[in-house]
């Protein structure tokens, strides 16, 4: 059956994005490791018959997600040049720690029953079932990830914001030589 | 061949072995993060294989929806200290952040 060598394809490309994310010294190739994984994820999903996980995996994962990434990295690339050279401070007491999860993982997965197996049956839209679920049964959880959604911006806006002299509190030295660091010169400036 | 839920749960046993791999060994934080989002994706996949080949229905599917709503959360907050942490100390290096102020 040919759909189970292309399963096997997208978890081949799938481990060896995340190899290369937990092995490559290199910031950028390791995102673009997460980026074959999280592709490989989607297929995933693709496979299972969750087409609306499909669409949001893409989105806000691989559109989202992993460009605010790559922003990051690009962004403490710029300043000054990061040394990576020891950057495996412990692998041995590392890959020991995730060989045993993995194994532990392993022989739970191989010795349990999971009893019977649901008949999987044929692979329907999902869109309008989630959308219902979402808005009856799954309403509370719904509105509280809005919420937490909205609380995680306003973090994140709030801890990226520049600090402005005056909301210093007194005794803290305001050693933020940047009064305004994204100005430009005013030599440069272009007149007109 | 045919593929079943031993399969997936495989695949995101891996996962999960990587990306903790990568937290444990890493020192650069972004790539730590980057770990913890192999983790949840890790999860994720498994909710949605047991959902799929274990209870039926879309209890599955919705679990890996908030798990992705958090991971998103997360990863923007996480991003804004990584952004505050290099303002500060000039390092994306977990070890050499190592004051509570300046």
């Amino acid at each position: 059956m040919i759909g189970g060598w292309i399963w096997i394809l997208f978890a081949a490309i799938g481990v060896f994005g995340a190899a290369s994310v937990a092995l490559s010294k290199n910031v950028v190739r390791c995102g673009f490791g997460l980026l074959a994984a999280l592709i490989s994820i989607a297929a995933m999903y693709a496979f299972l018959g969750a087409d609306f996980l499909v669409a949001t995996q893409v989105i806000v994962y691989v559109g989202g997600i992993l460009v605010l990434i790559l922003f990051g990295v690009m962004m403490t690339h710029r300043i000054t040049p990061i040394s990576l050279r020891d950057d495996m401070i412990q692998p041995m007491a590392a890959g020991l720690a995730a060989l045993l999860i993995f194994g532990l993982s392993m022989l739970m997965i191989i010795t349990t029953d999971f009893g019977p197996m649901a008949d999987p049956g044929p692979m329907l839209p999902t869109t309008h079932d989630i959308g219902r679920a979402f808005l009856t049964s799954w309403l509370f959880p719904f509105e509280f990830a809005s919420v937490l959604l909205l609380v995680a911006m306003i973090g994140a806006a709030m801890l990226t914001r520049e600090p402005r002299p005056d909301d210093m509190p007194d005794g803290m030295p305001n050693d933020a030589p940047n009064d305004k660091p994204y100005d430009v010169p005013n030599d440069k400036k272009v007149e007109g | 061949m045919e593929i079943g839920l031993i399969h997936y749960l495989t695949l995101s046993a891996i996962f999960l072995a990587l990306g903790i791999f990568t937290v444990l060994s890493r020192r650069h934080v972004i790539v730590m993060l980057m770990g913890t989002e192999l983790i949840l994706n890790a999860a994720a996949l498994n909710f949605v294989a047991f959902g799929r080949y274990v209870t039926g229905g879309l209890n599955g599917q919705l679990m890996t929806i908030f798990i992705i709503v958090i991971a998103a959360a997360e990863a923007a907050v996480a991003l804004a200290i990584v952004i505050a942490m290099f303002r500060n100390f000039n390092t994306v290096r977990v070890d050499e952040v190592d004051r509570l102020r300046q």
